[in-house]
């Protein structure tokens, strides 16, 4: 540093590492455990018969724990490691508060835990990678400002003027998280465990893939180009390629990705406009996305030797390559006449894939090959078992992302396969299903292979640890405090942008926020956006009940609600959905992936008793089908009490339940079940069912997408 | 007040008006990084990931 100022104006400071590894261990085991509940999941899809028949086992309940034990546990713990780790060093300060670091650990820990229990026991409320209700969400909201409040106040007593680009990264994704968790999950609580969105229909919709898509933008993108910022320099031991180019590359990213979630609502009933701003700004985002692949990659150029022998830089170059393929991939899909091939099937399932095993478990491996050695003093373990690693995943990965696009390929081109007379060549649906089923057993197989190379990955890490030396002591370095570093050492404008965080923070806010206001501040305060029909009334109470077990089994895991103005859906499942169907959906059940047929018309295309039969047992009636039994749906008794609780909830949002519908809600449920059950005790179901959840569930289902239809029979009567 | 604004705003406006923002926002951005003079500020910026390492002696029970 600086040669004129004198040795004792050096302060002597520690790093806490021990808070690093701590992160380190957590990554390891969740992300275990994470891989581990995805391979499951995907052997449940290649056979039924692993959901068990037990509720807690069920591919509707263990998916949402999949996705939220991947992205919050797996891929939470490697940002904080990986953050904690660089910004202390980048700053040349230690963390300002150990405490607050250990709350942060252990109340993130304990989210976590709080998931894998209420998760699979079905209090879920069914948005997608939001799925934790109310206690949970403002429990994650505490830890989340917790942790932003001790990455603030170290930026405060830093020992480094000027603010490198990774800190940059990780600022815009402590806001931008905080924002978008909050609105998302927005909802007024039942009971302890149970709550209904603020936001209905079309503008839960909207809400939800602001929130789905930034969370992929800022919780798996953006640290992790922090994370790339940092580590690959120091992997390779030279600066990134361009400084100048990361700059553009971090704005025109924050800027562009906000607007872009309406991608994952082509064809709804999502207002044109808004479509429109999606698909422009997901193309536009395909040019910082290669800006920032480009500048990671060339950052190795020249040094190609030495990434083909070490694991670290492996494991990063690739996680690179497949950031630039999946943000290459993305604006593809987002092509209208794309998505409506692409939309529903597993080329999407495939996409969301090479992204978070691609980019985010290779980057996560090659970061904890480089921290743990450094962290425990030592040398690594062993690294032929980095490469086997390194390959297993890689091999397993492309199996992945294949077997994926053959059988979204496959499935969108027999969905919309319609031959001379205009009638669709796969009539029934689980054709098509039965088609891929080979691609699921690849697809599982390809994920065992991304497990086994994270076993290795944990293996190998034990014995590092298990060969250091005991006595850990930490470290110490020297360094000059801020008010000892001359104000203008690098000159220019620059630094009143660029090394004043708070400022700087304000502007990364408002850069998130112009697309956020302009995208949904129209949608949720304008009465056009609620569109409404008279037709279209509330649910009854015993529908309530039913919709809630619906939303409880995450039956929308495989099931989407939303018929698309193609002529394909028309012809498959009837009436295009519109706007006012929704207004009373809370949350809104339009799914992003049709493992089975879309539910939308359901409503009065089977009797009562196929669907008593189909729920037990789906083979019974489709003998092909992959969908799990629901036996327990036949034994839990509804909870008539809690009805009236649970109208007057949707009453203060907005339903116009009357004084009578909200008093009488249990009764009136009961005289409603009564009704199913005599239908259905001709065909020999016992009486004693009609308390039953299945009841519920046949009613909600029975009452989906019928009330504008029946207008219209009378209409085409009435000109006949 | 407000809703009569927002009625009589055409909502397409809003689409172009997104993407002049952008436009703007990114030519500003471009315009910034390469101003006169920031090749040395950024210079030393990409080299912050090598100072915890370079100078300073490191006090210390190891080495
Ligand atoms: C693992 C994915 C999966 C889950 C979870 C799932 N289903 Fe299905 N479902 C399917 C498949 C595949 C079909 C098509 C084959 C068949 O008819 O069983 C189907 C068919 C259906 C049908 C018949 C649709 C028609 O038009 O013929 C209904 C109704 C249904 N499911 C309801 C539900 C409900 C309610 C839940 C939640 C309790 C649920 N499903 C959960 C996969 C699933």
């Amino acid at each position: 540093m600086t040669t004129e100022t004198n040795s004792q104006d050096f302060e002597t400071f520690s790093y806490d590492d021990k808070l690093t590894k701590m992160f380190v261990i957590a990554t390891l085991i969740w992300g275990a455990v994470a891989l581990f509940l995805g391979v499951w999941i995907a052997f449940e899809l290649a056979s039924y018969k692993l959901n068990l028949d037990l509720p807690w086992f069920t591919f509707g309940r263990l998916r949402p724990l999949h996705t939220n034990a991947a992205i919050f546990a797996f891929i939470g713990n490697a940002i904080f490691a990986g953050v904690y780790y660089s910004t202390q060093r980048l700053l040349k300060t230690r963390l300002a508060s150990d405490l607050l670091g250990r709350i942060h650990f252990w109340g993130w820990q304990l989210i976590i835990v709080g998931a894998a229990i209420t998760l699979p026991l079905g209090i879920s409320s069914a948005k997608e990678y939001a799925e934790l209700e109310w206690p949970l969400d403002i429990l994650v909201a505490a830890i989340w400002v917790t942790f932003g409040i001790n990455f603030f106040l170290t930026i405060q007593k830093r020992r480094e003027r000027h603010i490198y680009v990774a800190i940059w990264f990780y600022i815009a994704t402590i806001i931008t998280v905080a924002v978008l968790y909050v609105v998302n999950n927005l909802a007024i609580p039942v009971s302890f465990m149970k709550s209904y969105s603020v936001f209905a229909g079309v503008q839960d919709a909207l809400v939800q893939w602001w929130y789905g898509h930034n969370a992929v933008a800022f919780f798996l993108t953006t640290p992790f180009l922090g994370l790339m910022y940092y580590f690959i320099p120091k992997a390779i031991n030279r600066p990134v390629y361009s400084y100048r180019l990361s700059i553009i590359h971090f704005w025109s990213l924050i800027f562009v990705y906000i607007w872009a979630g309406p991608h994952h609502l082509l064809y709804s009933t999502l207002p044109e406009w808004v479509q429109t701003l999606g698909v422009g700004f997901s193309i536009a985002l395909w040019a910082p996305s290669w800006g920032g692949m480009i500048n990671g990659l060339l950052t190795l150029r020249g040094a190609w030797d030495r990434v083909r022998r070490e694991p670290i830089l492996k494991f990063m170059a690739t996680a690179v390559t497949f950031y630039g393929m999946s943000t290459f991939e993305g604006p593809l899909l987002s092509i209208k006449s794309v998505n409506s091939l692409a939309h529903f099937t597993d080329w999407i399932v495939g996409h969301v894939h090479s992204g978070t095993i691609g980019w985010n478990y290779m980057l996560t491996s090659g970061m904890i090959y480089f921290m743990v050695p450094k962290l425990w003093n030592t040398k690594l373990y062993s690294e032929r078992l980095a490469n086997i690693q390194f390959w297993s995943s890689t091999i397993g990965l492309l199996f992945y992302i294949v077997s994926m696009w053959a059988a979204g390929i496959t499935q969108g081109l027999m969905w919309r396969a319609i031959d001379d007379t205009g009638k669709l060549v796969y009539k029934d649906f689980v054709e098509t299903v039965d088609k891929i089923i080979p691609m699921y057993w690849l697809r599982a197989f390809g994920g065992t292979l991304v497990l086994i190379g994270f076993l290795i990955l944990i293996y190998n890490v034990y014995k590092t640890i298990k060969n250091a030396p005991k006595d850990q002591v930490e470290e110490k370095f020297k360094a000059l405090p801020l008010s000892a570093v001359p104000l203008d050492t690098h000159g220019g404008r620059h630094r009143k942008l660029e090394g004043l965080p708070l400022l700087f923070s304000v502007l990364a806010f408002l850069a998130i926020l112009v697309g956020s206001v302009i995208e949904l501040v129209p949608s949720l305060v304008s009465n056009q956006f609620i569109v409404m029909d008279a037709r279209v009334k509330p649910y009854s109470a015993l529908e309530v009940a039913g919709r809630d077990v619906y939303v409880r089994e995450g039956c929308y895991t495989c099931h989407s609600q939303l018929v698309r103005p193609l002529i394909e859906d028309k012809l498959r499942y009837g009436r295009v959905s519109e706007a006012a169907e929704y207004v009373y959906d809370r949350p809104f059940q339009w799914g992003s992936r049709r493992i089975g047929p879309d539910l939308h018309r359901i409503g009065k295309k089977y009797g009562n008793i196929w669907h008593y039969r189909h729920m037990l047992n789906p083979r019974e009636i489709t003998p092909l089908s992959i969908m799990p039994n629901y036996p327990w749906l036949y034994k839990n008794k509804v909870k008539f009490e809690v009805l009236t609780k649970k109208l007057s909830v949707l009453a203060a949002l907005g339903a116009p339940y009357s004084e009578e519908e909200l008093k009488q809600a249990p009764a009136m449920a009961k005289a409603q079940a009564k009704l199913i059950i005599d239908e259905l005790i001709a065909d020999g179901v016992p009486e004693k069912m009609v308390n039953k959840e299945i009841i519920a569930l046949i009613a909600y289902l029975q009452r989906l997408g019928v009330d504008m239809a029946e207008e219209k029979k009378d209409e085409v009567t009435s000109t006949k | 007040m407000k809703s009569q604004v927002l009625s009589n705003f055409a909502w397409t406006d809003l689409t172009v008006l997104a993407f002049v923002i952008f436009f703007a926002f990114f030519i500003f951005v471009l315009f910034w990084t390469f101003r006169k003079g920031s090749k040395s500020y950024y210079d030393s910026a990409g080299n912050i990931p090598f100072n915890e390492d370079e100078g300073e002696p490191k006090l210390g029970d190891k080495k």
